[in-house]
């Protein structure tokens, strides 16, 4: 019997259990499951990826620190994220404000020409540079909405922040990347006006 | 584009994460304001500029040296206290348990129980002054103990070898020798030594090692019941 296939489809709860019942696998499978999301997060976040595989560790490091006190009634995805937000602050808090930031790369997508990358490339480090503008508060928002693709709900409970908070912010933060990446001026309408679908 | 009470909405009535009460009386505000759909323009185009980010992606290296680096983290917090609290030879020994237990089969949670622990702010209390009737006490003590539903590894017949300081050589002999239940540090005659509880099928052992050379100084054999 796959060992392994049999593991991947136990769900998050069953593999906490195991783990905490004294299979030390169990957490390894977990890490399987979460380390791409988790370093998604902490890149974005801190746009270093030395910084960023640093939180990451840090992350499952508490993950694995605190798992017996980890609550069953929360999510354990929610948790992870919250883990994985609160290495990036802590990493970005330390940081000398002088230190450079090493560009980072991601997959690069697939079918472009080469002008069409070259482009995209230039277009990502504007991205980059309006992101780590923002305050880490307001970067948080966008990274795990925008990004990680998690609802108002969600990251409300990832960031363990009111709602109508994320609502806010998430829109603050916008407006703000919207000016730095040239979308909006102050004063003047910009852009198509498109009809609202 | 001048804000007005509406346009904090708007992110909101684009997510869809508006309530249907608020969005049937914002959609017919928006149709008319070009202000409101000039920075929704804006907000999609950042959105769109946004999620264009390539996709981060963790390199099989990088994933590899996590979970070595969180196995590496799973021994028990008191021998950090430990190898703190001693000196280089203990450090080393340290290390080499973590690898052993870490990179072993190692079943779970250890059950030893805590010789050295931490009192109050964090001070370590004194280590236990073990003799060789002690230490005899403590191998049958395991013994009654172990679990005899099967899988430990044999306990290697030869006589314990003599430990190096080296972290390879220990790792080794320790590896070797048979499923590594239980390390404390404590005083053996009055010298700070190291007790190492190791389980076979047939018998357990109890290492007394040197603190600073890792000499072997004392074993206690006791064979299990069948």
């Amino acid at each position: 019997m796959d060992e392994r296939h049999r593991v991947n489809d136990l769900s998050d709860e069953e593999l906490v259990r195991r783990y905490l019942d004294g299979d030390r696998a169990a957490f390894d499978s977990l890490v399987a499951r979460y380390q791409q999301r988790v370093y998604a997060v902490a890149l974005r976040m801190c746009g270093d990826a030395e910084d960023a595989r640093d939180a990451t560790q840090n992350a499952f490091l508490s993950a694995i620190r605190h798992l017996r006190s980890f609550r069953a009634e929360a999510r354990l995805s929610t948790w992870l994220h919250r883990l994985a937000v609160n290495a990036s602050l802590d990493v970005i808090r330390r940081r000398r404000p002088s230190a450079a930031l090493n560009e980072f790369s991601g997959r690069p997508a697939e079918g472009l020409t080469p002008e069409d990358s070259a482009v995209a490339a230039e277009r990502a480090r504007s991205v980059h540079r309006a992101l780590a503008a923002l305050s880490p508060e307001h970067r948080a928002v966008v990274v795990l909405h925008d990004l990680q693709q998690q609802d108002y709900a969600e990251v409300a409970a990832i960031l363990d922040i009111p709602v109508g908070t994320v609502k806010s912010r998430l829109h603050r933060a916008r407006l703000e990347l919207a000016k730095l990446l040239g979308h909006l001026r102050e004063g003047e309408p910009i852009g198509d006006e498109a009809p609202l679908t | 584009m001048r804000p007005h009470e509406q346009t904090d909405q708007l992110s909101a009535l684009m997510d869809g994460e508006l309530a249907d009460h608020d969005r049937s009386a914002l959609e017919p505000h928006v149709s008319t304001c070009a202000d409101c759909r000039a920075i929704l323009a804006a907000l999609r185009a950042t959105v769109a500029d946004l999620r264009a980010l390539p996709e981060p992606d963790l390199p099989p290296q990088d994933a590899w040296s996590l979970q070595g680096a969180l196995r590496r983290d799973q021994r028990p917090r008191r021998w950090q206290a430990i190898s703190l609290a001693m000196g280089s030879a203990a450090a080393v020994l340290v290390t080499v348990l973590a690898l052993v237990l870490n990179g072993g089969a190692a079943p779970g949670p250890p059950t030893q129980t805590e010789a050295v622990t931490e009192g109050p702010a964090g001070v370590l209390a004194a280590p236990a002054n073990y003799d060789s009737a002690s230490v005899r006490r403590e191998a049958m003590t395991l013994a009654e103990q172990t679990d005899m539903a099967g899988g430990a590894p044999a306990i290697a017949a030869a006589a314990a070898p003599q430990l190096s300081a080296e972290p390879k050589r220990c790792h080794r002999a320790i590896e070797d020798h048979g499923e590594l239940v239980f390390f404390r540090d404590a005083l053996f005659e009055g010298s700070p030594a190291f007790l190492f509880g190791f389980r076979g099928p047939e018998r357990v052992e109890v290492w007394v090692t040197d603190a600073s050379t890792c000499a072997v100084r004392f074993v206690a054999r006791t064979p299990l019941a069948k």
